[in-house]
């Protein structure tokens, strides 16, 4: 076949002195830059492109921009591989690789195709009607669902490339580069005000690009290429091709995806495949035009049918031939001009049918003047032709030969970006169609997205809608004239809801991608699905990626015949962002990968690193779970490091802690207020365990305070917390007692921290400190020094939570590293150890953390009500008088230990009796942190169990029936190890 | 260079110190003084006399947990403007304004310098994060 044999041979805005060779389905095919992948396809003489979402009925090319519901296909190989691309919108390049999808095994011959002769077994929601026996087979049958339903599929490599992210901020924003929208941009620039312009394709114009007007008394052309230069040369503009408002948002918040590259083989070096641009509009100009609507008749989804502004697309701007003998169906004026140009470059038009009685005088003169036969008052009911269309049947049983029909039903606004806030357009009898009622707030709209369909009106609202949002900005210049062309007639619709007789019975398509077709509609009713809402969730009419662009009006109206109401009393549903589909690696854009969330590094996290640290991440954080030596298995790691701990002495980084510096006259006041245990008596250098309460009573954090001047405070929160008490502490301060003359400031990042724990911590520490004394009498438990460690002036607390005589020393955090070495070259066989033997020592100990601080947990269901203060007030005190959390049923802190001494204790189990192994088994509590424990040589955990004392002693199960795991436990005290404290305070 | 979180409780108890409106920077030879929250000021100074500190302030230091990035080049805002959601690329964002904020999921404080310059505040433990995600968001621009 001879390359391109439908190209035309002189016109449209490709460059024919260059060749680009691209693949569909493995054929080699040729088309020139400016060729979108449709009119490339066209060229070449290619019609069948894609087979149905349901019944793989054959597809072509409907339309020619972001509303084309069949022709998606799969572009690219391997990790680039993109599923349900609109080959309207991709531009060609060289080597451009495409394929059709959803097809079983080949586009041309699709065993699956059998499913449309099925069609009378497979209604809307068949599947929730029909496979509902055995019980257990919806696994079964939705795998084989899913197999022969549905769209393109995601590939499974790692995308190579790179995605990037932007903010931007304007006075307006337009959203469309038609008429309406260059009127606006250039309206609302010569107010003042700074202006970004999106459109959707790589070059402005809009619908102007597709057809043959006069602006200013030139041809279309010019005025774009002018308003262009004009706008691109002014600092205060923005113009973003390529670029999609896929979805608008609250405070004049729109997210645009500016495809940067998809129209290269492959992006270049560092460059982004797609941007997401996140903008902050004060006020936002919606030109996105209309959609041309299909009109519903009998196998309406054949090859070779079209919407008519297509066709004049393909014409006009491509130079393609989408047919050599084609009918153009209409009921509006439209469709007329799509005629004219046609004929105008020599293809035969076989004739012109109008469903109105009767058309303007100059329309027929124009038809004859063009050697286009016209008939009036004719109705197409369907066509013949299984792959292509070869005829078209009209209501009255005649028929007419041709390989093409394009059809104009009228035009649906371009609404959705309007409705994403929630504004539901209404039915409007003079377009026919739905608009506007009302526009969220900061919104205006021109054009054809506003209902006005004709050149005229589209550059008046813009430059109007231009105007107003640059006032509203504050930006009342009057520079610059609106833009002027010829008057023009009205678009002059009728509507064409009723469905030709011979249609209800066969395959009228309403939403060509999803396959919903009149009898669906009318099925829904029957049914009673009469509600537009479930009409649409029954067929799936409007669902999914197509957001019901060429359907939802014809829908609405079809439900609206059904129903014998106006459209305008079935109301509308709702389009949702996205306005088209949106990779997920432009969401993500850098946070992907390692760089999923922020990570934070404690000052040591070189040293971890360097030596052995197998690192885990806690939050935002990364920390060394245990340091492993050659040959050294975790388990054998982490096992030595408790070990060293209770037989000598460990160091561990804990500058993950919160820290918080607060300071003032009444900091005390703040704190006593906030803590649920008093610190009235807190002297200065020393410090008291305390626990914060949420409002509702709940335990929100523990920590220490430390009172290292008069009106100067130190706390610690867990790691986990550090934020959430920063933030409790700041809104207290500053909302509720802004009287409170005291501040409060984050120190986490300036200060590092190291335990040093075990039996030999106190020896270790009088090596390395050159200033201060850590003697009990000048460092007593509790207490707080400020000493120096070489040079480095350090703030040492002797507090303990491995239950070992410790201290943790805070350190400026860029001579942590400093300190950490003098420790480790003290003398002493020093065992830096990670989390788990951080974790392992706490549980032995009895100790509090995460999983016991879960939001559920008061501090009498954690041990510790006796901290309780009941002498003064503080947050969380009166919801903590709940008789509820007084009831001795409630979940409380326990240990467990496996019956036989050597069963490992899930973390999560739930905690139920012995042999109750039959649903619904009653959940007495959960295992909340368990380990095995080196220093007792058996496994242990804690837990929170309701009834805990009356359970003390008693054996039950800790089962984790997703691990199909069960073990035997006994209910003991949390405190498995030195329950009396004594080796925190050696004597 | 010292970083110091200063603040006031009440104008009354502090009349020496010029605290600036939020959002604002003062400079004074050697001591920039950045308005971060009402009568809360961040100073920076090579000035270890620190004689601007008068009676009745909180003082906080954060020397070590700040880590201070500099972006210059004609493309420096685009480059922030691609993880923050401050109109960093204002042109009345001058070396008088300063702002605290997001960049990279992380907060920060933006202190423009001049039109293609902009000093960059980090918390000292998301300074690796800072620097990996500026480098990569700067290879577009390379």
């Amino acid at each position: 076949m001879a390359s391109q044999p439908w190209r035309l041979a002189s016109g449209g805005a490709i460059d024919r002195t260059r060749t680009l060779r691209f693949t569909f389905d493995g054929r080699e095919l040729q088309g020139h830059p400016g060729d979108t992948l449709a009119s490339a396809l066209l060229a070449n003489g290619v019609r069948l492109v894609a087979r149905s979402f349901k019944y793989h009925r054959p597809r072509g090319i409907f339309g020619c921009g972001p509303e084309e519901p069949n022709a998606l296909v799969r572009l690219r190989r391997a990790g680039r591989a993109e599923p349900n691309t609109r080959s309207t919108m991709i531009e060609l390049f060289e080597g451009l690789e495409a394929e059709s999808q959803n097809r079983h095994p080949s586009l041309e011959f699709d065993f699956a195709a059998v499913g449309q002769w099925l069609a009378p077994l497979t209604p809307p929601g068949f599947y929730y009607k029909t496979f509902m026996w055995p019980r257990g087979g919806w696994p079964f049958y939705g795998h084989w669902l899913r197999r022969l339903g549905g769209m393109g599929t995601a590939g499974r490599l790692p995308d190579p490339d790179r995605y990037d992210q932007r903010y931007a901020h304007c006075d307006v924003l337009v959203v469309g580069s038609g008429p309406a929208g260059l009127a606006a941009a250039q309206a609302a620039l010569g107010a003042g005000a700074s202006v970004m312009l999106v459109d959707e394709r790589d070059a402005l114009g809009g619908h102007l690009l597709h057809a043959q007007a006069r602006i200013d008394g030139a041809p279309a052309s010019k005025w774009i290429a002018a308003s262009e230069a004009r706008l691109a040369a002014h600092p205060k503009v923005r113009i973003l091709r390529r670029a999609t408002a896929f979805g608008c948002y609250d405070h004049g918040h729109v997210a645009l995806l500016e495809r940067v590259a998809d129209h290269l083989p492959a992006p270049r070096p560092n460059q982004p495949r797609q941007r997401l641009w996140n903008v902050r509009a004060r006020r936002i100009v919606v030109a996105a035009g209309a959609i041309e609507r299909p009109i519903v008749f009998n196998d309406n989804d054949r090859p070779g049918i079209m919407l008519a502004s297509a066709a004049r697309a393909y014409v006009n701007r491509y130079a393609v031939a989408p047919g050599r003998n084609p009918i153009v169906y209409t009921n509006n004026d439209s469709a007329y001009a799509a005629a004219l140009d046609l004929a105008r470059v020599g293809i035969r038009v076989r004739a012109l049918l109008d469903s109105r009685a009767a058309v303007a005088p100059r329309l027929s003169a124009a038809m004859q003047q063009a050697g286009i036969e016209l008939r009036t008052g004719c109705v197409v009911s369907g066509v013949r032709g299984a792959r292509a269309v070869e005829d078209v049947l009209l209501d009255g049983g005649k028929s007419l030969d041709c390989d093409a029909l394009f059809v104009s039903g009228g035009w649906n606004p371009s609404v959705h970006l309007l409705c994403h806030l929630g504004a539901r357009p209404r039915y409007d009898e003079a377009i026919h169609s739905v608009k506007p009622a009302t526009l969220p707030p900061g919104f205006h709209v021109a054009g054809g997205a506003a209902g006005s369909l004709s050149l005229a009106r589209a550059l008046d609202e813009g430059w109007r809608a231009g105007r107003e949002a640059a006032a509203a900005c504050g930006c009342t210049d009057e520079s610059g004239t609106a833009p002027r062309t010829e008057a023009e007639e009205p678009c002059g619709a009728e509507p064409l809801w009723d469905i030709p007789r011979a249609a209800r019975d066969g395959k009228a398509f309403v939403d060509l991608q999803n396959d919903v077709t009149y009898r669906d509609i009318e099925l829904a009713h029957r049914e009673n699905f009469r509600s537009v809402e479930h009409l649409k969730r029954l067929t799936a009419l409007g669902m999914g990626t197509d957001q019901g662009k060429t359907s939802n009006v014809n829908g609405l109206a079809i439900m609206a015949r059904l129903r014998g109401e106006a459209i305008d009393a079935v109301g509308t549903t709702a389009f949702r962002p996205p306005y088209t589909p949106v990779a997920f690696g432009a969401l993500a854009g850098r946070e992907r990968g390692e760089h999923l969330i922020p990570v934070r590094r404690t000052p040591l996290h070189a040293w971890h690193l360097a030596h052995g640290a197998l690192m885990t991440s806690a939050g935002h954080w990364m920390r060394p779970r245990a340091y492993l030596r050659p040959g050294e298995s975790f388990d054998g790691a982490w096992q030595r490091e408790t070990r060293a701990v209770r037989g000598a002495v460990g160091i561990c980084d804990v500058s993950t802690l919160g820290k918080i510096d607060v300071q003032g006259p009444d900091a005390l006041e703040l704190l006593e207020r906030v803590y649920c245990n008093g610190l009235r008596s807190l002297q200065v250098g020393r410090a008291r365990y305390g626990l914060m309460l949420r409002e509702d009573g709940m335990v929100l954090d523990d920590g220490t305070t430390s009172r290292i001047g008069e009106q100067h405070y130190f706390i610690t929160t867990t790691t986990a917390n550090a934020a959430r008490v920063l933030q409790h502490l700041e809104y207290y301060a500053q909302m509720v007692w802004p009287e409170l003359r005291v501040h409060v400031a984050s120190v986490s990042d300036q200060w590092g921290q190291i335990a040093a724990a075990g039996p030999r911590s106190r020896d270790l520490l009088a090596r390395v400190v050159s200033r201060g004394q850590v003697d009990e009498a000048a460092l007593p438990f509790l207490g707080v020094v400020d000493a120096a460690i070489g040079p480095v002036p350090v703030r040492i607390f002797r507090i303990s939570y491995s239950g070992e005589l410790a201290y943790e020393i805070a350190v400026p955090s860029r001579n942590t590293e400093t300190v950490w070495s003098a420790l480790l070259g003290a003398g002493l066989e020093v065992t830096p150890y990670g989390l788990e033997a951080l974790g392992t020592l706490r549980i032995e100990k009895g100790h509090v953390a995460g999983g016991e601080l879960d939001g559920r947990t008061t501090p009498a269901d954690l041990g510790l009500g006796r901290m309780v203060s009941r002498t003064k007030r503080f947050v969380g005190a009166r919801m903590l008088g709940r008789v509820a959390l007084a009831d001795p049923q409630r979940r409380a802190l326990v240990g467990l230990e496996p019956l036989d001494g050597k069963s490992l204790i899930r973390a999560g189990a739930q905690l139920v009796e012995p042999g109750e192994r039959t649903p619904p088994v009653a959940m007495l509590g959960h295992v909340s942190s368990a380990t095995y424990s080196p220093t007792l040589g058996r496994p242990i955990a804690l837990g929170l169990l309701a009834g805990a004392a009356s359970r003390m002693g008693r054996t039950l199960v800790a089962a984790a029936p997703l691990l199909n795991e069960a073990v035997e436990v006994k209910v003991v005290s949390p405190a498995f190890y030195d329950p009396e404290g004594l080796r925190m305070k050696p004597t | 260079m010292r970083i110091e979180l200063i603040g006031r409780f009440g104008t009354a108890e502090a009349p020496g110190f010029e605290f600036p409106k939020v959002n604002q920077v003062v400079r004074r030879e050697a001591v920039s003084v950045f308005g971060v929250a009402p009568d809360k000021a961040l100073v920076v100074t090579a000035d270890s006399s620190r004689a601007y500190l008068t009676e009745g302030l909180s003082v906080v230091e954060l020397t070590d947990a700040r880590v201070l990035f500099e972006i210059s080049g004609s493309d420096a805002r685009t480059l922030l403007a691609k993880g923050t959601p401050f109109p960093v690329e204002n042109a009345a964002f001058d070396a008088s304004a300063c702002a605290m904020t997001r960049l990279a999921g992380i907060a920060v404080l933006l202190e423009p310098l001049a039109a293609d310059r902009v000093r960059l505040h980090v918390a000292s433990s998301y300074a690796q994060h800072a620097e990996e995600w500026l480098r990569d968001a700067a290879l577009e621009e390379a």
